[in-house]
């Protein structure tokens, strides 16, 4: 074949190899290219070179949506979705109307603070987290930095409680898959003062979760706890913390923003709580928590 | 603390979903929705070339899903839907009146010898053994990406990233299938021409190498057992 008559064909056969490539080209025409393809390295080249291309593409532009971005769109779905079951009931009957709008604008508007509080603390450390898999030597300088700010946002969830998700104790097994361990009502029964609890709410602390538990003790002491899965957020001694042995178990104590802290580890669920009670106090919280 | 010991906490956790409740559960639908959120992710940040607009788009996104979720046939490719809507909303919403009429576009608007390359180049291009780019150039793919014109680029992303078919494009892209084929063709050539100006600066090929407008066929046995190789 001389090679005008290739440069020929090539140029009948250019606009074919992209469709070839992407399998859209009959069969037909499929047996002629191969054929041409079979006698001239340009055309086969081309055609493993955009097959090459395509594999490194897939390679390097695939990403995983961010958690926090997971979150908001989840809690967006079931705001639109009780937008929906309004609208219905208000097709329905006319008494279940004002309830459910009721219900739905206040699904809408705990889920808008719930989902900017996650993005937000997403945003502010989005380039902290990045960095972290490349340097494994600050590894212990790291978990010791997420577990202060474990302790700064729950420090702030104490001050400024949101409204809980639940009362009801028997919800709580339902936040285990978004937290990543068992969830269960620390029952306080080893306490010589009554607790009583007041709800609960899953709460985003920038890529992960805990459960975020309501109670009051003896007179009206508020108590946050969380409940977070102590293998994405070790518990351990951050510098604002003193570490203490209890009854042969480690209990980090510790005061931010005036509110005595307390943290522990008990099979792989981590315990942080929040209280203005005294440090010993809050120790024993914490023990009785983890009974 | 107004909040904390409202009275109506079990309703809002009903409509969180997140203490259950029959009708707030995500259906099927949803959860299939959510089984693609990594991809829509993905596209938006290949579509927007940023992180922020990423996130706006990929919210507008799943709210239209949502909304129109009626006109979607069970039983048909979700991902091509949402990836419609994606596609759409992008072009509205960011390049208001649509993609640039392209005066160009055609088989017929370039000459063919517009990044012709000689076989020998576009085999050191590419890494025997991978079946992908060398990793040398491979590093420059998403940045040749995001230099694509919008048109190019979107084309580029659902065919070769997302597997649509050219129906599926063109309908995403609101064009006939036949401009679906001569975009990708022509995005993907420009692709090529800015990696192989990368392979120049690193010496993978040299410059008169790339140059070369045909070269005589290799030997044609060996030939052959690499396309049976690969094929």
């Amino acid at each position: 074949m001389s090679a005008a008559r290739q440069m020929d064909d090539c140029a009948r056969l250019d606009l074919a190899l992209t469709a070839y490539v992407d399998g859209e080209l009959d069969a037909a025409h499929a047996v002629d290219l191969e054929a041409h393809m079979r006698q001239c390295a340009p055309c086969f080249e081309r055609v493993a070179l955009m097959r090459a291309s395509r594999m490194s593409l897939r390679r390097t532009t695939s990403k995983r949506c961010p958690e926090a971005l997971r979150v908001k769109l989840m809690t967006g779905m079931a705001s639109e979705r009780a937008r929906k079951d309004a609208k219905d009931a208000v097709a329905e009957t006319q008494p279940s109307l004002i309830q459910k709008r009721y219900v739905a604008g206040f699904a809408a508007a705990a889920s808008v603070a719930f989902a900017v509080a996650g993005y937000q603390n997403h945003r502010a450390t989005a380039g902290t987290v990045a960095e972290a898999p490349r340097e494994p030597v600050q590894q212990g300088t790291l978990a010791a930095a997420t577990m202060e700010s474990l302790l700064d946002d729950l420090v702030a969830q104490h001050a400024q409680p949101l409204p809980p998700e639940t009362t009801n104790p028997e919800d709580l097994p339902r936040f285990d898959p978004f937290v990543g361990v068992p969830v269960r009502r620390p029952q306080f029964q080893a306490q010589a003062f009554p607790v009583d609890f007041k709800g609960a709410r899953v709460h985003t602390m920038r890529e992960r979760r805990a459960a975020l538990l309501q109670y009051t003790v003896r007179g009206g002491h508020r108590v946050t706890v969380y409940l977070f899965n102590s293998q994405a957020v070790p518990v351990q001694k951050a510098p604002i913390l003193r570490p203490r042995m209890v009854r042969e178990r480690p209990v980090y104590v510790g005061h931010i923003s005036g509110y005595s802290v307390v943290a522990a580890e008990r099979s792989g669920v981590g315990y942080a709580l929040a209280t203005d009670l005294s440090d010993e106090e809050s120790t024993q919280l914490v023990l009785a928590a983890m009974q | 603390m107004p909040f904390f010991f409202s009275k109506k906490p079990a309703s809002i956790a009903q409509d969180l979903s997140l203490a259950g409740g029959e009708a707030s559960r995500p259906d099927a639908f949803e959860v299939e929705l959510l089984g693609h959120l990594d991809t829509l992710y993905s596209v938006s940040c290949r579509m927007t070339k940023s992180s922020t607009e990423a996130e706006d788009l990929v919210q507008d996104t799943i709210v239209k899903a949502m909304r129109a979720r009626r006109q979607f046939e069970p039983g048909t490719n979700l991902k091509a839907w949402l990836l419609r809507i994606l596609t759409n909303t992008f072009i509205n919403r960011y390049r208001r009146g649509g993609l640039e009429r392209d005066l160009f576009e055609g088989p017929d608007a370039e000459p063919l010898t517009d990044g012709w390359v000689g076989a020998t180049t576009m085999r050191a291009m590419r890494d025997p053994e991978t079946q992908a780019l060398s990793p040398l150039i491979e590093a420059e793919v998403q940045r040749a990406l995001d230099e694509l014109p919008d048109e190019f680029r979107l084309a580029v992303i659902l065919s070769d990233i997302e597997e649509l078919s050219y129906k599926e494009i063109a309908e995403a892209m609101g064009c006939p299938i036949g401009t679906v084929m001569s975009r990708l063709h022509r995005g993907r050539k420009m692709l090529q021409k800015t990696l192989r100006e990368q392979a120049v600066l690193l010496g993978i090929v040299s410059e008169e190498d790339g140059k070369k407008s045909s070269e005589a066929p290799a030997d044609l046995g060996a030939y052959r057992k690499r396309k049976l190789g690969v094929a």
